[in-house]
This record gives C-alpha cells, sequence and structure tokens, in this order.
C-alpha cells in the first residue's frame, strides 16, 4: 500500500529510507497484522472478570464473562469512545469559555474581545440583553451562560436546529441535561453491570455527542470568533514548502486557537525581529500542523504545513527550529524524531505532557509574555540548524478558506447580510446537487490523503459543492482543491457556474474540527431558508470522513447521524463485530433522528453512496432533474491506494 | 553396489548417511587420513574460545558400526584407477569401488615465505593444529594472525580471549574482503580495535623470523611485529591432485554436473573439492562452506545410491559472530558495477548494518550484522534468483519475513516446490 | 507426520499462540511470572503479515531440512517421528541454521548463544499454540486430518 499521495511527504519519506529514523508508517507496518479482536471491537476489557472476546467464527451465542454478548461489547466500547471525543471537544470548548471570561475581565495576557458584532449576536441568541452594558460585561455573561451549560441543560445552540429535527430529538429522548453530564453518563452506563441493551446504549452515545456538536465545539466555534475574530476568506498556502530555508520556523501544532494565536502575535514583535536577524535569519515564520493551524489560518491567514500525518515529516526536513504543542492529535513519536534534529519540542499543556520533551506551561494571564518566551526559544534555535540535513520539498500550494455561515454568500445577498438563497436556488434549479461535508483525519492504515481527494473529486465533478474542516480540508488545500481555479479544472459545469457568480471555490474550507459545528448552522440555514426541505434529514446533504482516525471523529460522525444527515465513515469504528450494532447505525438510526451511518471503505464507491443519496433525498423533494444530467465517474489510478 | 567414500568430512558423512537410508545392502567404505574424523572442523575455533573445552564430535563413536560403514581411519588414499575402478592406499591396500565419492576437502594454503617452517606458525584445519597452537599459547604473549576471513578472525577473537595480544595482518583494504563488503570490514575491525588488537591492512609478510621458534614477522613495508605465535588463514586450496592425477576433470575443483557426477561415470565429487555454480554469479566456483558440504555430499549420495537427485548451484554463504556481534553475508555483496542496485541501512547507535544487492528485480546478494532475523528468507530468494516486483520495495524497507515475501515465492510457484512450500501455501490459496 | 497446520480463514491476528508459546517455553509456565522472567522466554511461532492476511508460521519439519545441512555441529537433527529438534547442548549459536532457513522460523537467543524453533512442544501432552487458539486456527495431526479439519468438519488437535 502506498503510504501518501501527497508528493512532499512522499519526498521527504524517501530522504529517510537508508537512515533509522522511524515514523509512524514504519510502526504501523510493524503492527501488522491488526489484531482482529480489537479490530471488530468484540473484546472488552472493562472489567477484571476479562478481558473476554468473542471469536467471530464461533457460534452465535457466545457472551462475555458477565453475559454481555457481542452487540453489548461493541455498543460499549462504540459509546466510550463517543464519550472520549467528546470530551476532547467539549474540554476545548470549556477552556475558550474560561479565556473569554478571562479576556472579559481585561486579565493580564494579552487576550481581548476581537469581534463584537459576533459577541451581540452570540449574547441575544443566549438570552442576553446587551443594551447598556460594555462589551467586557457581555462577553462575561456570555462565557459564563456558556460554561454553565457544561454542567446543566438546556444547550442553547440547540434551538438553531429545525422543529421537526427538536421533535425527533424529545421522541427519542436526546436532548442533552449538560455537556460534562451526558460523558459521565456514557461512562457510568459503560461501567461493568449497567446498560447491556445496546439501542439504549447506542443513543445515549448519541445524546452525549449532540452535547459534542450542538454543545461543545459549537461554544468553541461561536467563542473562538468573539476572542479572536470572525473569519473572512482570506489567502494562504499550504503544504511544507511554507517552511522557509533563510526564516525561523515555528511550527504550532494542536487544537486550542489561544497558544498559537498569541506565538503569531509574538512572532511580528520588532524586539524578536531583531533579535532573529542578529541570529542569521531573515524573519520569523509561523505555520502549523492540524486545527491550530487551521485557526490561524481562518483568521490571519497564516499557512498550514501539513496534516495529522505529516507532523513528523516537518520535523525530519530538518527546518523547524520549535514545534510547540498544546492537545490532542500530538504523536508521542515527535520526542524521538526532535532528537534527531536539532528541533526544540515544547509542550504547553498540563494536560498533554510528553516524556524527554521540554514544557512550559501555558496560561491566560501570562499568554503573550510565555509567547514571547517561546519564540524567543526559536530563535536561539535556529543557528544549530544544521544546513546539510535541511531539506525542504518545494510542494506549496494556494488556498483560499476562512468560509464561516456568516460570510459565505455575502457577495450576492447583499452587501450587509449574507443569505442562503442562492445556495438553495441552485439546488432547487438542479444546478447544485446538494452539499457535501467531507471531513476528517489521516489514518497511517490508509493512503493518506488519497481517499479525501477521490471522493472530493467525484463529487464536485457530480455538481455536489463541498464544504470541508480539519485534516481533510489541508488534503485538497495541498492538492489545490482550495483555489477558485479548480471550478474550471474539476467541478461540473453546474457547480462551476454557481462558483463563477459567487466568487467561491468548489471546495469551501469552513475551518477546524470544531468548526464542524458551523455545518450544522449551515444546514440550519438552509432549512429556514427554505424550499428545500423543513428538516435536515430532508436535504440533498451528506457527511463524510473517509480517512477517520480519532474518538473525536467517532463523536463527530454521531452528531452527525444524530442529526438527520447521511455520514460515510470509513475505516468502521470497531463495530463490526456485532452484526446488530452495524444495522442500527446503518439502518435503524434513520427512523429515530432521519440521519444514519455509511461504512464503505472505498472512498470512490462512499462518493457515490453520497450522490445516490442526494439524488434520493432530490427526488422525494421533488426538485428539478439537474440541468447538465450525467454522471462523472472516476476509477482508481492507482491499486496501491487502497485500504484495509 | 560397493559404494567408496574418500573423505570423512560433512560430505563424506552426509553421503554415507543418504546411501544407506535409500539401500541396506550396498557396501560402504570411507577412508580418511585422520585417525578420529567423526569431528566438526568449524568447532574447533571454540576450542580457544569456550572455557573448560567444548565437545566437537559431529556423529556418535559407533556411527560406523550403526550405519554398518567399513572405517578404514588413518590411511590416505592415494590413487584412483578406473579400470580396475579402485581405490589405492598408501599402506598398499586396493579398495574396489563400481561408485566413488572423492570428499577430499581442502588443505589450508600455504603462502611461500621464508621461515614458514619455524615452529610456533601453524595453519588452522585439524585438530592437531589446534592442539599444537594450545601448546604454544601459554609461552605465547603476542601473536599474528595472516589472514582477514573467517577463520583468520575466528581464531584472533580465541587468542584474544585467552589473553594474547593479537595483530591481524591482511592483503586487502579490509576485513572479511571475501566474504563482506568495506563497511562490514570497517565494523569488525573497530571492534576487533577495542578489544586490543592491531588490524593492518594492505600488508604482506616478506619473511617469518626468529631462531627455532617464530619470534617476529617482517612486513613488505619493512615493519617488524612481534609475535611468539603466527597463525595462517589464507584460505584453503581444494585437494584436487588425486582426481587430475586420475585423468577426471577439474577446474579450481574437480568439476561435476547437476548431479554431482564427475566426467568420470559412477564417479562424484562433493563437498570443499568440488567446483558448482554459485546462484549469485552464475560462475562456476569452489564454495567451500559447510552447508554446501553437507547438501553436495547428500546429494551425491542419493545418486550413487540409485535415486536420482539434482543440486541446483551452490550459494556463497557465511554466518559468523565476533565479540557478539552476528553478521550472516551471502552470495555477491560487491557488486562489480553500476547495474546493480545496493541499499544500505546503517544503525550506528545500535550497531546494525543491512546491504541489500539487487540485480534489477532480483536479489544477489545481502549483508547483515547485527539483525540476523530471517536472513534464510532472503537466502532462499537469492538462491532461487526469484523475481521480486513488489516484494523489493519489502525488503528495502527491512521488512523481510516470509509472510512479506510470499508474493514473490507464488510469482516464481515453480522454483519454490517441495513438501513445506506446498503446506505452508495452501493454506494461503483457499479463500 | 504430525505437524502443526494453520487455517488462516478463521485466524483473527490476536497473536494469542505467540504469547501461549512463549509462556510453555518459560522457566514458569505462568504468563504473569513468565514476562518477569530473568532470560524472557521466546517465542517460536510468528504472526507475520501476508498482504495484510495473517500467517502464523512455525518451522515446517521439512522433509530435506536445509538447516541440518547447514548445522555445522550436529545439534540440529531429525528426530524419531521424523521432527526437526535442535540438540540444546550441541547448539553453539553460530547461525548457520538461521541464514538458512527459508521460512526465517528460527529464533535468535544471543544472550543464551543458542538458535531455537518450533520444538512441537514435545515435553509436553498439549501444543500451546492449539490450545492457545481462541478460533481454532492452529491444528496439530497428519495432513490428511488437517485437509478435514479445515473443510469444519472436526475438532482441533
Amino acid at each position: 500500500m502506498k503510504r501518501t499521495v501527497d508528493r512532499a511527504a512522499q519526498k521527504v519519506l524517501d530522504s529517510i529510507k537508508e537512515s533509522a529514523v522511524r515514523t509512524v508508517w514504519d510502526r504501523s507496518e510493524a503492527m501488522e497484522p491488526r489484531c482482529g479482536f480489537g479490530d471488530l471491537g468484540i473484546c472488552c476489557t472493562i472489567c477484571l472478570q476479562g478481558p473476554c472476546r468473542i471469536d467471530p467464527f464461533g457460534p452465535a451465542d457466545q457472551k462475555g464473562c458477565c453475559g454481555a454478548d457481542p452487540d453489548t461489547i461493541v455498543a460499549r466500547n462504540f459509546i466510550r469512545a463517543i464519550a472520549s471525543g467528546a470530551a476532547a471537544h467539549s474540554d476545548h470548548g470549556r477552556d475558550i469559555a474560561a479565556t473569554l471570561l478571562h479576556a472579559a475581565k481585561e486579565g493580564p495576557g494579552g487576550f481581548r474581545i476581537t469581534d463584537r458584532r459576533k459577541l451581540v449576536a452570540v449574547a441575544t441568541e443566549l438570552g442576553i440583553a446587551s443594551e447598556g452594558l460594555s462589551p467586557q460585561r457581555v462577553a462575561e455573561l456570555v462565557a459564563l451562560a456558556c460554561s454553565e451549560q457544561f454542567a446543566k441543560a438546556p444547550l442553547m445552540f440547540m434551538n438553531r436546529a429545525p422543529e421537526p429535527l427538536k421533535k425527533k430529538w424529545t421522541r427519542a429522548g436526546l436532548w442533552p441535561q449538560g455537556i460534562d453530564r451526558e460523558i459521565v453518563e456514557v461512562l457510568h452506563r459503560t461501567n461493568e453491570g449497567v446498560d447491556a441493551d445496546y439501542r439504549n446504549i447506542i443513543l445515549a452515545g448519541i445524546r452525549a455527542s449532540l452535547a459534542d456538536g450542538w454543545g461543545g465545539s459549537m461554544i468553541a466555534t461561536e467563542l473562538s470568533d468573539i476572542l479572536f475574530g470572525s473569519p473572512s476568506p482570506i489567502r494562504s498556502k499550504a503544504n511544507l514548502g511554507v517552511l522557509k530555508k533563510e526564516e525561523v520556523n515555528i511550527v504550532v501544532h494542536g487544537h486550542e486557537p489561544a497558544l498559537s494565536d498569541m506565538i503569531a502575535r509574538a512572532s511580528r514583535e520588532g524586539e524578536l525581529l531583531e533579535y532573529a536577524r542578529e541570529k542569521g535569519a531573515r524573519g520569523i515564520n509561523v505555520c502549523g500542523l492540524c486545527c491550530t493551524s487551521i485557526e490561524l489560518l481562518m483568521r490571519q491567514g497564516y499557512p498550514v504545513a501539513g496534516n495529522f500525518l505529516s507532523q513528523e515529516l516537518a520535523i525530519i526536513t530538518g527546518a523547524v527550529d520549535l514545534m510547540v504543542v498544546d492537545v490532542q492529535c500530538i504523536m508521542p513519536g515527535l520526542s524521538d524524531i526532535a532528537r534527531c534534529f536539532h528541533t526544540e519540542v515544547v509542550t504547553t499543556s498540563p494536560k498533554a505532557r510528553m516524556p524527554g520533551v521540554t514544557h512550559i506551561g501555558f496560561e491566560a494571564a501570562k499568554a503573550s509574555q510565555i509567547a514571547h518566551q517561546i519564540v524567543r526559544m526559536a530563535v536561539d534555535k535556529f543557528p544549530h540548524r544544521r544546513k546539510e540535513r535541511v531539506n525542504i520539498p518545494d510542494e506549496v500550494m494556494d488556498l483560499v478558506a476562512g468560509f464561516t455561515v456568516e460570510n459565505i454568500f455575502t457577495n450576492l445577498g447583499g452587501t450587509f447580510r449574507s443569505t442562503f438563497r442562492p445556495l438553495n436556488d441552485a439546488i432547487i434549479a438542479g444546478r447544485l446537487r446538494g452539499v457535501a461535508a467531507v471531513i476528517g483525519c489521516n489514518n497511517a492504515r490508509v493512503t493518506q490523503d488519497y481517499g479525501h481527494l477521490a471522493m472530493t473529486r467525484e463529487l464536485i465533478a457530480n455538481d455536489v459543492l463541498v464544504v470541508q474542516t480539519g485534516c481533510s480540508a489541508t488534503a485538497c488545500a495541498k492538492e489545490g482543491f482550495l483555489r477558485p481555479e479548480s471550478a474550471f479544472e474539476l467541478a461540473g459545469k453546474g457547480l462551476r457556474e454557481i462558483c463563477e457568480a459567487v466568487g467561491i471555490p468548489p471546495v469551501i474550507h469552513m475551518g477546524s474540527c470544531v468548526d464542524n459545528s458551523r455545518v450544522l448552522r449551515a444546514l440550519c440555514e438552509m432549512v429556514k431558508e427554505g424550499g428545500i426541505g423543513d428538516d435536515i434529514s430532508d436535504l440533498p446533504v451528506a457527511a463524510a470522513a473517509p480517512e477517520a482516525m480519532s474518538e473525536k471523529a467517532i463523536s463527530i460522525g454521531c452528531y452527525a447521524a444524530g442529526s438527520g444527515i447521511f455520514t460515510v465513515f470509513s475505516p468502521p469504528p470497531k463495530i463490526e463485530g456485532s452484526r446488530n450494532v452495524f444495522e442500527f447505525l446503518t439502518s435503524g438510526l434513520e427512523a429515530i433522528t432521519g440521519g444514519k451511518f455509511c461504512f464503505e471503505r472505498d472512498p470512490l464507491k462512499a462518493a457515490g453512496e453520497m450522490i445516490s443519496h442526494l439524488d434520493k433525498k432530490r427526488a422525494s423533494l421533488r426538485l428539478h432533474p439537474m440541468i447538465y444530467g450525467g454522471e462523472a465517474h472516476h476509477e482508481h489510478e492507482d491499486e496501491q491506494v487502497l485500504t484495509i | 553396489m560397493k559404494q567408496v567414500i574418500i573423505g570423512c568430512g560433512p560430505a563424506g558423512i552426509a553421503a554415507a548417511e543418504t546411501i544407506r537410508s535409500i539401500s541396506r545392502a550396498d557396501q560402504i567404505a570411507i577412508i580418511s587420513d585422520e585417525g578420529k574424523p567423526l569431528y566438526s572442523r568449524c568447532l574447533i575455533p571454540y576450542r580457544l574460545t569456550v572455557s573448560g573445552g567444548i565437545d566437537i564430535s559431529y556423529r556418535e563413536e559407533y556411527f560406523f558400526e550403526k550405519l554398518k560403514i567399513v572405517p578404514l581411519l588413518g590411511r590416505k588414499a592415494v590413487r584412483i584407477s578406473s579400470a580396475p575402478r579402485a581405490v589405492y592406499l598408501d599402506d598398499g591396500q586396493e579398495i574396489g569401488f563400481e561408485r566413488l565419492l572423492i570428499a577430499t576437502g581442502g588443505r589450508p594454503r600455504k603462502p611461500d615465505i621464508p621461515g614458514l617452517d619455524k615452529d610456533g606458525v601453524i595453519g588452522f584445519r585439524t585438530t592437531s593444529d589446534c592442539a599444537k597452537i594450545c601448546g604454544f599459547l601459554p609461552s605465547a604473549k603476542t601473536a599474528a594472525v595472516l589472514g582477514g576471513g573467517c577463520i583468520g578472525l575466528q581464531v584472533a577473537s580465541g587468542l584474544m580471549s585467552a589473553g594474547v595480544k593479537v595483530t591481524i595482518i591482511i592483503k586487502s583494504a579490509h576485513l572479511l574482503s571475501q566474504v563482506a563488503d568495506e563497511t562490514a570490514g570497517g565494523i569488525y575491525a573497530g571492534i576487533f580495535s577495542n578489544n586490543g588488537a592491531e588490524v593492518v591492512t594492505g600488508s604482506e609478510i616478506s619473511s617469518i623470523e626468529g631462531g627455532r621458534r617464530v619470534e617476529r614477522v617482517r612486513l613488505e613495508s619493512g615493519r617488524e611485529i612481534e609475535c611468539q605465535l603466527l597463525v595462517i588463514a589464507k584460505g584453503v586450496s581444494p585437494n584436487i591432485e588425486i582426481a587430475r592425477e586420475a585423468g577426471i576433470g577439474c577446474g579450481d575443483g574437480i568439476m561435476v554436473n547437476a548431479n554431482m557426477m564427475t566426467d568420470v561415470d559412477g564417479m562424484y565429487a562433493a563437498g570443499d573439492v568440488a567446483e558448482t555454480v554459485d546462484a549469485a554469479t552464475g560462475r562456476r566456483t569452489v564454495n567451500a562452506l559447510w552447508p554446501c558440504a553437507s547438501e553436495q555430499g547428500r546429494i551425491a549420495g542419493s545418486n550413487m545410491a540409485g535415486v536420482p537427485k539434482e543440486y541446483e548451484s551452490s550459494l556463497r554463504m557465511n554466518a559468523v559472530e565476533f565479540f557478539g556481534l552476528p553478521m550472516i553475508s551471502v552470495g555477491s555483496v560487491k557488486p562489480p558495477d553500476a547495474r546493480h542496485e545496493v541499499f544500505c541501512f546503517r544503525d550506528e547507535g545500535k550497531n546494525i548494518y543491512r546491504k541489500l544487492v539487487f540485480n534489477k528485480d532480483i536479489l544477489i546478494g545481502l549483508i547483515m550484522i547485527g539483525e540476523i532475523d530471517n536472513a534464510g528468507v532472503l537466502t532462499s530468494l537469492i538462491r532461487k534468483r526469484a523475481g521480486l516486483g513488489r516484494v523489493k520495495d519489502e525488503l528495502i524497507a527491512g521488512r523481510t519475513g516470509f509472510s512479506r515475501v510470499i508474493e514473490a515465492i507464488m510469482w516464481n510457484r515453480d522454483r519454490f516446490s517441495g513438501e513445506s512450500y506446498d503446506e505452508t501455501l495452501m493454506t494461503l490459496a483457499e479463500k | 507426520m504430525k505437524k502443526i497446520y494453520f487455517n488462516i480463514n478463521i485466524c483473527a491476528a490476536c497473536r494469542s499462540c505467540e504469547i501461549a508459546c512463549a509462556v510453555e517455553h518459560s522457566q514458569s509456565k505462568l504468563l504473569h511470572e513468565a514476562i518477569r522472567e530473568k532470560k524472557p522466554p521466546v517465542q517460536r511461532v510468528r504472526v507475520g503479515s501476508a498482504e495484510g492476511r495473517p500467517l502464523a508460521l512455525q518451522c515446517r519439519h521439512c522433509p530435506d531440512a536445509p538447516c541440518i545441512d547447514a548445522c555445522k555441529s550436529g545439534a540440529m537433527h531429525k528426530s524419531e517421528t521424523g521432527a526437526t529438534q535442535i540438540n540444546r547442548e550441541r547448539c553453539v549459536g553460530c547461525w548457520m541454521c538461521v541464514m538458512v532457513c527459508p521460512f526465517g522460523v528460527i529464533a535468535i537467543d544471543r544472550e543464551q548463544k543458542v538458535a531455537l524453533k518450533c520444538d512441537l512442544c514435545v515435553d509436553s501432552e498439549k501444543r500451546a499454540c492449539v490450545d492457545g487458539c481462541p478460533t481454532g486456527a492452529i491444528f496439530y495431526g497428519e495432513l490428511e486430518e488437517f485437509k478435514e479439519f479445515a473443510k469444519g468438519k472436526s475438532t482441533p488437535g
């Protein structure tokens, strides 16, 4: 199997072919064959009477020691993963709310309220009257109101959902009773000897995921916009070629925007730039990996060096002077790699430490000071670069990012208000087939980026507008799909016309993984705008995570399906060991929330499933047939890109 | 059938056992110029390194009795005649045969150096050689070893473990020049140096000096090296004289066909004396190696007993370990030209070195130092000259397990025949 | 001759066979102690990946065993049953067998300087890997018996 279709990544891998440097791919290959019990989800390690496993080839009535059948075992493991993923996003949201509170009180450290308009809008939505109050006071109230949602209902942003969806949630008992509370309940239910009914178990998991998507993640997105500014369409670049030979290279990696925002600010300080020049560098170049990079990209246009699987490769170019990390998706293997180069890796979160690596605890109150210190450390490292080992691949690609619900159709809707009317009209008229969200991670068990690219290419060729977040967006960015020109190069005729008219690329970057909440909001707007259904599940839309890796992705997939969206998810999240769970997620769930999963591994076939789904919805809505009829079909060019 | 075997080394023993396993009636006689030949020559160096002695016997004493073999020990075969078909021994005996196996092995090369006949100058092939060295040990503070091949280094490390200061003198630019490359040679040179030896490269001894006993050697450069013991380990020449004089075709070794038969019907040769085709180079050569000798002896024996078997090819292969660092080297490891692709992997911290040499799609040589797992899987790919396709990338990445190369085996299925392959691959065929 | 055979169709790649083999060849024969033994036991069966499919492989006890040819000390030999066995006392750790084994199933104990491989659990009543396999993918018996077993008609040996 090919490791990657990213040419820059391949170059870096080739450069270490004959050396002792080991990457995630080497470790993944050495781990083959993977344990089938784990892969299928039929290994239970919850209590000490285990570990128990179900023989997938054995008789049908096998049970774990306590009597749990495969459905129970698989379902329990599944929702624990949801809880973990939801916890990550929600903790992120909690931290942003705390930072907002700190900024509201104008505490030291440098954080301030940036987008007052958004502040007022959010306050209004939360039922906080803002007339006569200072922005700081409003922000304080907003932060407190959001913080409360971690402990108790209601989750205010869930009001954005269409009425029919809310009714479905009520009927199914899916309204969360508090973001943290749902996660605790998942852990309770999956404790030995509690919930044993797989449907009941899974629905509790869905509820926890909804508390993520409409709760933790959405709070993170909205409050980040307030704190750091709402994004607007912005140009930048992606891939390892953004590293600069003549400048100090700082790579920000992780997820929360607070740290990266401060690092970016510090890197612009005259004093540090001067210091850099003293050390022989032309300047200080900040770029990043994963979501924290995307936060910087969306709001300030800083370039993205790579996605999840590229993290070690960035260091291996020999050009990274310092990599500063906070939480999530940070491979412990980075410390081994950094030891082979001059790179300093710095952890900053008390929740995310790594042996053998420098730790500088990041606190809001000392934020700009700490950021200054870290940037200074990076400059100090610059002279230690071993020039003969610097090998930066020249791949770098232009991109447009920065799209949000507020700004996506600003151009056509009029100067002051953005509207989804043009989008809905295009869908009704048959110019656009619908919208698909292609999101999610990288996974070393499948060829890096291939799933995202193949699927996206297929969708846009079939007049499906694609919105993206996270590592998936970075994958498409590297390949050039996020340039407006790609509308001419790759999109079907209908989609191309819309892109030309509105001035958007056919693939829309909406942000980081918590910004999948923007997608939820966009779907609500589409329903509100009217003409294409009364509920999210009526819309000709679909979501996909073709290279899923993290438990966070599982949570996102669940809140998507739990909100009525047809959700492709590959590789399957350790649920194939139970036929019943598989059926419930791919079929039974639809009757409850209007959404369901599809676990197709082949990205082209999966795109086909999504297109069929869109067509089915179009037919139910009696929309016009597609103007530019016909269907484009791609083939896999290279059998070596296929998957598990 | 009267079966006569000259030589009681691994080739002769394997032949005898094979003949006996096929035929209970055949008469088998083994001629050996050693009085007690049932030992493994390769284990002799361990007598120097293993304290407390080591049992170097290769077969039980009742071996001859058990297999009903007539042993003619301590006698040298001096002439072979084809009419009448008989072998003549140095004590005058005439041993008639219907089938003959010449497995006379080799003798240590003795370079032409003045002073070679001094006491303390010893080759290293037989137990008596080893006994002589042990005899000289107590009075030898320093020693020199001429030759940097496997035997030379084994003797050197043995002497070093006995507390002797050793100088290794070699003609080539690096140690193990016949079986490994410069990098490997350098790795071991470093290890020997770290353990107190001196390695002198690119040198020849011009004279051996001293009184009745060696006291020093003088190199061509003029440098003098003090030594009270000098071991000559310059390789082995095949004992082909007896065959050549009998009119049997010889090159460097006795020439044999795929059935191990010489150009004289009913006369076979096997082991260090035989010249066979090398799988890696494709050329005829003498591969004086233990595994080759055993296999050749087995196949010769089978043919002699009337069950035809073919010997595919020999293969230059060596496995050694010095000061705890093992090395396996197989095939062609010093490619003659740029047509051959070479991949090297080196982890200095862990003392790991891996080198693979390819001729386009085919693996023709390997060196593995430090990590030697799965070497045999690669050896079989070299031996069968298998076209590798994608498997080439697996090998380069260090994934050398059998499961990783199955694809190549399947593509070349006709070459990988036999019960073991059939059984193992059968399970994969069922999907 | 009775050998160990492997049915790939029902292997879940859990590697329990490797653990069972190691424990069987440990001093204590108990998992929780075996992992702490000074000379940790070495497993003689390995689950490899043949194009993503699992393959549990151990000594094939080849009829014309190349390892027996290669063995300098006579340690490698055929027992009466036809199994290839290593006489541990004779083994000097020269690694010739490792160099020639076409299946790469000879394990190297560098500290003890001996070669190790599947011995068909000759000192025990049962084969550890057969017993340890949770799906019954490993079988001990004659080839014809295995073929029947693989068709699902009998229980593992």
